[in-house]
């Protein structure tokens, strides 16, 4: 079900209503399950069946892991898990992927191997959900935490219908507690909450699908020749703001959809394009994705503790599983591999460049933060093509490197993503360091209201769009 | 913007909720976009709209969705004038059925249509097939990806979906504003009139027709009575004709004569398509039949320039041994006018059909011979039907 459909809008008010009916936790708690099923199964019921399997692997491992002192099997009901987990992902996510390029490869040999072309539908949101009960599992195996003693709670962690297809990635620590104690949204949270959500729909439906998604889906579409500078870059940067106001748009309504019930979902964003460097831009793009990163490949990996050699190895790891974690193509894996060259190349810089002073003042900051954006929208070409030859037609006519390029956006799409990205950006800036609960509080009540209305306006204007978010395909 | 002022704690993490009476701003917000929105939708009705269901994948899916279950007699395929010029409740009657499920899609080659019908397994009733030759030989683009993406909804239609569709055709019945085709927010938008770069003209879509019709839950288009014959809506359709019906560039590198060769393979391959789906349909003892429906003016003369009526109309008979009316044959057809040249207008569209019924029916029982066009026929002489242009071709 998706957040901007209207099916989730009778779906949300629904279930809002019954749980505020339902005086106990218990029952709430049950409610909240059964509808997080439902809210999964009405995409394609079957996989509901995913959700269980997953459910039960890990409930089961964890609590054995827990209680059983012997490493051997704590070590192999780790593996039960990660199979498990990452066999399911393995198989919906890769194994076209992986059989495509076996045949590749033993075609270079000279040999001949044709297997007939799997259908396999990709369920929704698998790898959002594998690395949430995979980081259970992880926590409980290296003792950061122990088994959840109700395997309610633990069903509701894993399925809980605001952030179970595309994030924000919940740690158990996280969401376990709130499970303890009744939890019931106050007026402020469930006008907080619908704000939120609100705010999300508006950068999903108005500023996502109707305002950039046309000028990105033209360039990235154009299978004409080469494109005109001025073009490549507006198709570019379209999808910059995108693919951002798609994503934190369904992690600001999962938050917002979250504390309706009561419950605090962590951020997801943190103005990603002020970003100052890529160590800085992994702290503020898709959060709980490089948090988990960090905490369960690259920190094991050894992280910056062996060497400088050796921690480029690991961020490139990292970052090159990190690409592949997006979707079966080696376009992300390049897109990591991108990010894993910005990331070993700033480290080196950052130590040879240590006492520069510029770097610290508005002004180099600014541009610093300009060249991070800039670079950025280099790995989102990678990204966005389909194919490395689009991708490679797109940098040269970025760098304007082909003539006669084809002019192919229009005066008011080329306006229109000009005005759009100049103000994400500037807003990004303005907001770097002000949380927007912060700013919030900045206004009064009557302006609070009439921006709240106006954002409606726009999503009543841009009625019956019901695009897919981008993330669902991860 | 960053969006975090929020804690940790035994009970887990914890999102601070900024100060502020959040319920006044909330009871703001819904009075200001109550009154706006009302506001609009004098507007827009002012400007003449009315409400309508919205042509979409979903209601397309819908309809599909209904022959897989036995008992549907008959189902309409074709591009927008079997929507329009079809009225089905004149077929219900006059065949004593269920009105046919209208699977016409507007601006699409049907020929994805007829493979997703010729795949319903359960359905064994008739096929009318509405041809309009530029259509159905178009090879890709817009005309193909709408008929893929209706198709493809129908085969992978979520329960959502259903839900969704089920949930919106009453407020589209209610609200004039929720009319899609137009008054959606990136319609307002890309009617703004800014002049583009001359360069980047030429790569630009052809603009569509502007809203001229309503559709019922059913799928039966009518034409508004706005666009009647000389009114500026019509005169504007005409206009946006000429942009969509004409043939697009070559690929780059492409030599015309190479072009020519790749269109001719394609049309041979269409066909083929064309012979195998109505061969499934038949072993299924379904019916198919071919109408040709009106077309009129200037774009008439275009058609009959870029889909001769020997090279395809006939051909798609011949290919498939199937029955065809064409409107030129028949006098009671012929001299139908529409206002903008492609579409009949709605009281039009209801005696058309009346008249089409005996004739389908004929058809339908002694499948060949069918009427030709012969040369020596008063009935086809340039006299009787002025706006047609060479009738012996189309």
């Amino acid at each position: 079900m998706l957040f901007n459909s209207l099916t989730f809008l009778v779906f949300f008010a629904v279930l809002l209503l019954c749980y505020g009916v339902l005086r106990s936790w218990r029952m709430q708690k049950s409610l909240l399950l059964v509808a997080s099923y439902i809210f999964y199964a009405a995409w394609n019921p079957p996989f509901v069946v995913l959700l269980w399997i997953s459910t039960s692997v890990d409930w089961f491992a964890a609590k054995r892991m827990h209680i059983e002192e012997r490493n051997g099997r704590r070590i192999a009901l780790l593996c039960v898990s990660l199979v498990a987990n990452l066999g399911l992902l393995a198989f919906f996510k890769y194994g076209g992927f992986a059989l495509e390029n076996f045949q590749n490869v033993v075609g270079f040999y000279g040999m001949h191997f044709e297997a007939a072309a799997p259908d396999i539908i990709l369920p929704v949101g698998i790898s959002f959900y594998t690395f949430q009960t995979l980081s259970y599992t992880l926590d409980v195996y290296l003792r950061r935490s122990t088994p959840s003693k109700s395997l309610l709670d633990f069903a509701l962690y894993v399925t809980f219908f605001p952030q179970l297809v595309a994030g924000p990635i919940v740690r158990a620590t996280h969401f376990l507690p709130q499970c303890l104690a009744p939890r019931r949204a106050t007026r402020q949270m469930l006008s907080w909450g619908l704000f939120l959500m609100t705010l999300g729909l508006f950068q999903k439906v108005v500023l996502a699908d109707t305002m950039l998604a046309p000028s990105a889906e033209t360039v990235f579409g154009w299978d004409r020749g080469p494109l005109a500078m001025l073009d490549a870059w507006a198709g570019v940067l379209a999808f910059s703001g995108q693919i951002f106001f798609d994503f934190a748009g369904y992690s600001t309504c999962a938050i917002g959809a979250a504390l309706c019930f009561g419950f605090s979902l962590p951020d997801n964003f943190k103005s990603p394009y002020a970003a100052i460097g890529f160590s800085d831009f992994w702290k503020r793009w898709h959060i709980s994705l490089s948090s988990w990163l960090r905490d369960y490949l690259y920190i094991p990996l050894g992280g910056n503790r062996k060497g400088r050699v050796r921690t480029d190895i690991n961020l490139m790891v990292t970052m090159l599983l990190g690409g592949m974690w997006h979707g079966a193509s080696w376009t992300f894996v390049a897109w990591g591999g991108l990010h894993g060259i910005y990331l070993a190349v700033e480290r080196w810089l950052r130590s040879r460049f240590a006492g520069a002073r510029w770097v610290h003042t508005f002004v180099g900051k600014v541009l610093l933060g300009l060249l991070t954006y800039l670079l950025v929208n280099i790995t989102w070409v990678f990204f966005r093509a389909d194919t490395f030859t689009r991708a490679k037609l797109m940098i040269f006519s970025m760098i304007g490197v082909i003539g006669d390029g084809a002019q192919v956006l229009a005066t008011r799409q080329l306006l229109t993503v000009a005005v759009v990205i100049g103000v994400l950006v500037i807003m990004q800036w303005v907001h770097r360091s002000i949380s927007i609960e912060a700013a919030a509080e900045r206004l009064p009540n009557w302006a609070h209201g009439l921006v709240w209305g106006v954002m409606l306006v726009f999503l009543v204007l841009a009625q019956g769009s019901d695009n897919a978010f981008i993330y669902f395909q991860f | 913007m960053r969006s975090s002022t929020s804690s940790s704690n035994a009970e887990g993490f914890v999102r601070a909720v900024p100060r502020g009476n959040w319920p006044v701003s909330c009871v703001i917000a819904i009075v200001f976009v109550l009154l706006v929105t009302a506001v609009w939708e004098l507007r827009v009705r002012g400007m003449g709209y009315r409400p309508s269901v919205n042509e979409t994948s979903d209601l397309w899916a819908r309809e599909r969705s209904r022959l897989d279950r036995p008992g549907i007699d008959m189902v309409i395929i074709g591009s927008s004038r079997a929507q329009f010029d079809f009225d089905l409740k004149t077929f219900a009657d006059y065949f004593s059925i269920e009105p046919p499920v209208q699977l016409a899609m507007p601006g699409t080659n049907p020929m994805q249509l007829l493979e997703s019908v010729a795949a319903a397994e359960k359905f064994s009733g008739t096929v009318v097939l509405g041809v309009t030759p530029a259509l159905w030989f178009v090879p890709e683009g817009m005309p193909v990806e709408q008929a893929r993406q209706a198709v493809g909804r129908y085969e992978n239609w979520s329960p959502s979906q259903r839900a969704g569709l089920a949930l919106s055709i009453p407020l589209q019945r209610l609200f004039a504003y929720q009319n899609q085709e137009d008054l959606k927010l990136g319609e307002l938008l890309a009617r703004i009139p800014i002049k583009n770069r001359p360069a980047a003209e030429a790569n630009q879509p052809p603009l569509l027709p502007p809203y001229f019709t309503g559709i019922d839950g059913r799928r039966q288009a009518r034409m508004w009575e706005q666009c009647d014959f000389g009114s500026p809506l019509a005169l504007e359709i005409q206009r946006r004709w000429l942009g969509l019906f004409k043939p697009p560039p070559p690929p780059p590198g492409v030599t015309p004569e190479e072009l020519q060769q790749m269109f001719g393979a394609f049309i041979e391959a269409n066909l083929e398509r064309l012979r195998v789906a109505v061969e499934t349909l038949r072993s299924r003892g379904s019916r198919v039949v071919f109408v040709r429906l009106p077309s009129t003016g200037t774009l008439r003369e275009i058609e009959l320039g870029m889909a001769p009526r020997e090279a395809f109309y006939e051909r798609m008979l011949a290919v498939t041994g199937a029955p065809g009316v064409h409107f030129q044959d028949y006098p009671e057809l012929s001299d139908f006018d529409c206002p903008e040249w492609s579409h009949l207008t709605a009281s039009d569209a209801v005696l058309f059909t009346q008249r089409l019924m005996p004739i389908l029916e004929n058809a339908l029982v002694n499948p060949a011979p069918v009427h030709r066009p012969r040369p020596a026929d008063p009935a086809l002489s340039p006299d009787s039907a002025p706006d047609r242009g060479n009738d012996t071709v189309d």
